[in-house]
This record gives C-alpha cells, structure tokens and sequence, in this order.
C-alpha cells in the first residue's frame, strides 16, 4: 500500500508522543497488534475519503450513514488484519474503492426494499420533499440521480463498481484493475460493458417515457 | 476519465459538484467506529493469540493451498465439461457453506470459490453474494439456505434450489439459457431479468413469494403457469396473498395474462421490448373479443402469431384466433 508516509507521520504525531514518525509499516502493524492509536490514525487518514465516496454516491444523509462508514472501516481493517493483502498504488484510493462498494451495495439494498414492500408509494416521495427554490431544477436534477442510482443498483455489480472507480471517482484503469484484483485488459472490458448496459437502461427509459 | 459524452451526461449526477457537498456535517461517532475497528483487529487474537495466530495461519495457507491443489485435480475430473465452479462472497454476518461432508463458514468480504454441489446457509442478519461464470448474480439474504447442485451444471440451464429464506437473482439476458428457482411450491424461470424469490414458514406450510422487478419470468407450479413481468408479484396457494401489494392469488394469472394448464413447453428466451408489444397485441385482441369487435381481434391475433411466431404467447393466440374465427363463420 502506497500512502505517503508524511501523512502518517504527521497523523500518528497528533496521536503519540514519540519523536520517531512511524512509517506505514508501523501503522499497519499497529493495527494489526490491535493498538488503538494505529486505528484512530487509519481512520483519520482514510474518512475524508470514505465520507466523499459515500456522500458523492449515495448524496443525501440517510439514517444509516453512520452504519455505512463503520461498515467501510470494519472492511478496510479486515482487508488489512487478513490473510488476503491488496496490492494497490494508494491507501486512500484503495479506501475509497471499498467506500464505493459499501455504497452500491447500500443502494441495492435500498433498491431491493422499495421493490419489495413499495416502501415509496406510501407517504410523500423523496422527490416531493425537495425544497424550493428553483424546485424544477431541483426536482429534474433529483429525478436523474434516483434514475442514476437505480440503475447501478440493477446492473452487473462489477461492472457498476468499475464504473464507479473510473468515471465517477475518477481511478486510472490500472489502479481500478489493482484495486479490484483483474487484468487491465478485465477491467477495460468491465467498464466498457457497463457503459454499454448504461446506455442501454437509459435508451429504454427514454422509449418508456420515464423521464 | 469518460470517453462517450452520453455516458458522461447521464454520470452527471455524480460527478458534478454539490453545493452542500462539503458543507455537510454528517455525525459519525468517531470513538465509537475506532473502537469498532479495534474489536475487528482483534477479533481473531482473542482466540488464539498472536504466535498462535501466525501459526495458524500459516498452517491454514499451507493446507488451504493443499485443498485448493487437491480440490482442482479432484474438481477437473468430476466436472463435465462446460460446467464452472462459482464465487461466494459473504457479505455481512455468519455463511455457512456445505460440501459433502465438510461444513465451513465464508470469511467476510473475501471472494471463495466453491464448485456447484451442497448447501449455503445465512443466518440471521446475514448475507451473501453467489457469482457464477455466466454473469448471474444472487444475493441470498438472511435465514436462507439454498441448494447449489444444479447451478451452472450446462451451458444452457441451471437451477437454485431454495429450500427457505429469499434470493435475489440477476440474470443476463443469454439467448438459449435459462436459469430456473425451484421451491417446493413451483419454478420460477427467468427471461432475462432480476427478480427476488423467497420461500416463508407459514401456519399452512411453507409459501413461495415470487417478485420482478425487472424482465419478466414464467412461474410454473402444479396446476398451470404465470407468467410476471415488472413489479408483479405471485404467491402460492398456501396461504392468501396478503403481504404484497401486487401478489395475485394462487393459481390466477397475474393481470389477465393467460395461463395454460399443459405440461411444461420448452422455454425460448424473449427480449423484454418484444415481449412488451406481443402482451399488447393479445390484450388488444381479448379485447375486441369481449367487446364484439372480431375483426379487429382477428387482425391482432394474426398480427401476433405473424410477427412473432416465436412467442410465448402465440399458442394462445392461435387458440383464440380459432375461437374468434369460429364465431365469425357462425354469425349469420
């Protein structure tokens, strides 16, 4: 794992009295050993980027934020505390590609519940709920995100991650195919097929008339 | 970087920047999420120690690359040709997978590849994800267990069984395969499509609940067939379909779409747009029917048996085309 050590250092500083910064090393097996003050300066190192990733995915603040950050870290702890290591060019990249995966699979779930139990045809829809002012925008703008996020939730759950890593959170084709463990050549056909189903979903939407 | 602009548009949402983006102040219990990763980290140690652990882990490596060794020799002389093992990735809480003998828990978060045969079991609050070589995926969610022996056993089928709890399954439209649920109350066949299947203990005895979501999918159970397409529902007859808002009856086609109470015919694939426009020309058919209007019915039957003579819907509409044609030659 590739963060720069400056960061640590100065974030195991802030936490510790020693005048020797530790390196990555030192973190990682801080965390390992179990010691708090490793995982206090893991988490302040990475939640930046786990807050993004979700809030830039998932966008509003949902009741179950807070579960969805600790999911994340509970992931990124067990990834590094495993048997199982990553070889990625960037802690806070690798960080953020859990994040988003933690986001999708959130919003299948989200997408699984409205199926089934119609969760959004009682009461007022999230659409609604939007505030003035310039509520068109508003309301067209929060149309295409639900559409957005529905889809993801129903495509290919590589391919939307693929997806998420490159387009979205903005990964080279090489640190997504680190991050999820394939060739280049894979992910290179993992995000070109889930362009294709994107547009493929959006073609049918606009036949439907859903827009 | 995003090459297609349509693709770029239609990503917009997210990657536009959001006012309020920043200016969020989402609460998170720091302390508590820290002390959270703590118990994780040392989840293990508290078992064994830490020697203990390196030790054992090792010890698993080895044994484990041993397995997998053995496992694949084995695997490559037990396997017909075309079939593949699938990836199980538990996602939350315990996952208990059975093959032969041997019963072991699924590490979270870690892809582990199994072969198509045995059981895999979540417990309450838990969840899994199957992912076979064909591009399906199923998520099993809690208290479910399902039998893995039929999946992805040829090329051009393969089946889960589900003995309790609910799936949700991803299909990839793949002209000439199918992929079929089967409960104890039906089979539930896909077209291409997601839809959720779950099997509930009731004071009857158990009910299978079928749900689309996308698609469609042909749901056979003793007694005729339904077919469902997007946000229908079907639950058998063991119990009055109450906890869905869309779930038709027990044996009652879902919306007016015909059943048939022959044996099984053999399934073709159908794209859901086409699928969308045959509906539509039976419907307008039995329509015209009711409403006395045979020849407009006569032209949207043979429409249908015409344009789409590989429907699932053509024997019906061949069948009532004859009827139709029958009343029209005994009018005077």
């Amino acid at each position: 794992m590739g963060a720069p050590k400056s960061e640590l250092a100065a974030l195991h500083a802030s936490h510790t009295s020693e005048p020797t910064p530790p390196t990555q090393e030192a973190v990682l097996a801080g965390v390992v050993a179990g010691e708090r003050w490793a995982h206090a300066a893991l988490y302040d190192l990475l939640y930046p980027v786990v807050a993004r990733t979700l809030q830039k995915i998932l966008r509003e603040s949902s009741g179950d934020y807070e579960d969805l950050v600790q999911v994340s870290f509970e992931r990124i702890v067990r990834t590094l505390t495993g048997e199982r290591r990553v070889q990625v060019m960037s802690l806070s990249a690798w960080a953020g590609s859990i994040a988003a995966h933690v986001a999708l699979d959130a919003l299948r779930g989200r997408t699984r519940e409205r199926r089934l139990f119609e969760r959004e045809s009682s009461g007022p829809s999230r659409v609604e709920r939007v505030a003035a002012p310039s509520l068109e925008r508003k309301l067209e703008a929060r149309q295409q995100l639900e559409w957005l996020q529905d889809t993801l939730s129903r495509m290919n759950a590589d391919q939307a991650q693929t997806l998420l890593l490159h387009d979205v959170l903005g990964h080279g084709l090489a640190e997504v195919a680190s991050m999820m463990g394939v060739t280049v050549a894979a992910a290179q056909r993992r995000l070109s097929r889930g362009h294709q189903e994107l547009l493929r979903r959006a073609a049918v939407r606009g036949v439907r008339g859903d827009q | 970087m995003i090459t297609d602009s349509r693709v770029a548009e239609l990503l917009a949402p997210f990657t536009e920047p959001e006012d309020d983006l920043a200016s969020r102040r989402l609460q998170v219990d720091r302390e508590k999420i820290v002390s959270r990763m703590v118990d994780v980290s040392l989840a293990p140690e508290e078992r064994f120690g830490s020697r203990a652990r390196i030790v054992a882990a090792l010890a698993l490596a080895a044994g484990f690359a041993l397995a997998t060794w053995g496992g694949a020799r084995l695997w490559r002389q037990a396997t017909p040709t075309g079939a593949a093992g699938i990836e199980v990735v538990a996602l939350r809480g315990s996952v208990t997978g059975v093959q032969g003998d041997k019963s072991s828990d699924l590490s979270l978060g870690a892809p582990t590849q199994l072969s198509p045969e045995g059981t895999l079991e979540t417990s309450q609050n838990a969840e899994a994800r199957i992912k076979t070589s064909a591009g399906m995926e199923i998520d099993l969610l809690e208290n479910t267990k399902v039998s893995l022996a039929e999946l992805g056993a040829t090329r051009v089928s393969s089946a889960l069984r589900l003995e309790h709890g609910r799936v949700r399954c991803v299909i990839p439209h793949q002209p000439g395969r199918t992929f079929t649920v089967v409960t104890a109350a039906a089979r539930v066949i896909d077209v291409g499509t997601i839809f959720s299947v779950s099997v509930e203990q009731t004071a009857t005895g158990p009910k299978t609940v079928v749900h689309v979501e996308d698609g469609e999918v042909l749901v056979q159970y003793p007694g005729g067939q339904s077919r469902l397409t997007a946000s229908q529902s079907w639950a058998s007859g063991s119990e009055p379909s109450k906890p869905i808002a869309a779930a038709a009856p027990a044996d009652v086609a879902v919306e007016e779409l015909p059943t048939t109470q022959s044996p099984r015919r053999d399934l073709v694939k159908h794209r859901p747009e086409t699928l969308a426009a045959e509906t539509k020309l039976l419907r307008s058919g039995l329509a015209n029917e009711r409403k006395g209007e045979l020849g407009a019915a006569v032209t949207a039957f043979e429409t249908l048996v015409t344009r789409y003579p590989d429907s699932q819907l053509a024997p019906d509409a061949k069948a009532a085309l004859a009827r139709v044609k029958g009343r029209l030659e005994s009018r005077p």
